[in-house]
């Protein structure tokens, strides 16, 4: 059992370090977008905002590599997808709010990580943004009919679940192999000590 | 369905009364998460979608799995 933690433990460290590489190059991207817009007068946003939300992404990542070097610890996970959200949540209240351009970040977030950690993964995103939009609707009120912006939202909730419900099948196809191949080792072994003994 | 047939048949670890009121419940959910999204006029009832979405879908679970006779 022992064993078996350790192991999951060390895939957790290797997800979250090539979460820490996507995300300079997600951040990089968006950086490069928003600056655009900006040059452009298509968004609203400030400079001061773009540096602090860049500085921001920076800092965290860093941090995050420093702490992925000794070990996971297993609340990073929840962490590091909680500031990705808080963040993308930043970028789109500045950009525009429900009208943002930068709404979309929000699936990358969510597709990603439903997909390496499963189904609690996928609801604890959905979760979080569902109170990340709200006051980000609260802030920006997009008028008095917000029947889109719930569609949005249940939107949000319907690819959070499929996406999930997708995770858990493929986790579960890949425990199955995994004990098939335990079997055939064994059954190898048997062979070859019975083989030894005549 | 005979006697011996209804003997053998494996005993429910859910009752039926459990299983009624979380389908009610679920149903309940699911027409207020409707219901919200449809006429609210204030974003912060949207608060209550994670657990009314939650709470329709172990409703519709629990339906599904019990007429499947899974339980």
């Amino acid at each position: 059992m022992r064993a078996v933690e350790q192991i999951e433990h060390g895939v957790e460290q290797q997800i979250e370090r090539s979460k820490v590489v996507v995300r300079w190059i997600i951040a990089a991207t968006l950086l490069a977008g928003v600056v655009y817009l900006k040059r452009q007068d298509a968004v609203p946003i400030g400079w001061p905002s773009i540096w602090l939300l860049t500085g921001a992404v920076a800092v965290l990542n860093l941090l995050y590599w420093s702490l992925l070097r000794r070990s996971a610890p297993n609340w990073l996970k929840y962490l590091t997808t909680g500031t990705d959200l808080a963040l993308i949540s930043f970028l789109v209240g500045t950009t525009g709010g429900s009208a943002s351009v930068f709404y979309v970040a929000y699936f990358v977030v969510l597709v990603s990580n439903s997909i390496r950690y499963g189904m609690g993964m996928a609801l604890y995103v959905a979760t979080v943004y569902n109170v990340a939009y709200v006051i980000i609707l609260v802030v920006h009120p997009p008028g008095n009919d917000l029947t889109v912006e719930a569609v949005k939202i249940l939107a949000f909730w319907g690819v959070a679940l499929y996406a999930g419900y997708l995770a858990m099948r493929f986790q579960r196809q890949t425990r199955v192999l995994e004990s098939y191949e335990e079997t055939i080792a064994r059954l190898r072994a048997e062979i070859a000590a019975l083989r030894t003994a005549r | 369905m005979n006697a011996q047939a209804r003997r053998e048949r494996p005993r429910r670890v859910v009752t039926r009364r459990t299983v009624s009121w979380t389908t009610v419940a679920g149903a309940v959910m699911l027409g207020l998460l409707v219901g919200i999204a449809w006429r609210t006029t204030n974003a912060i009832w949207f608060l209550l979608f994670p657990l009314l979405v939650v709470g329709a879908l172990i409703g519709a679970a629990m339906t599904v799995l019990w007429a499947l006779r899974h339980f």
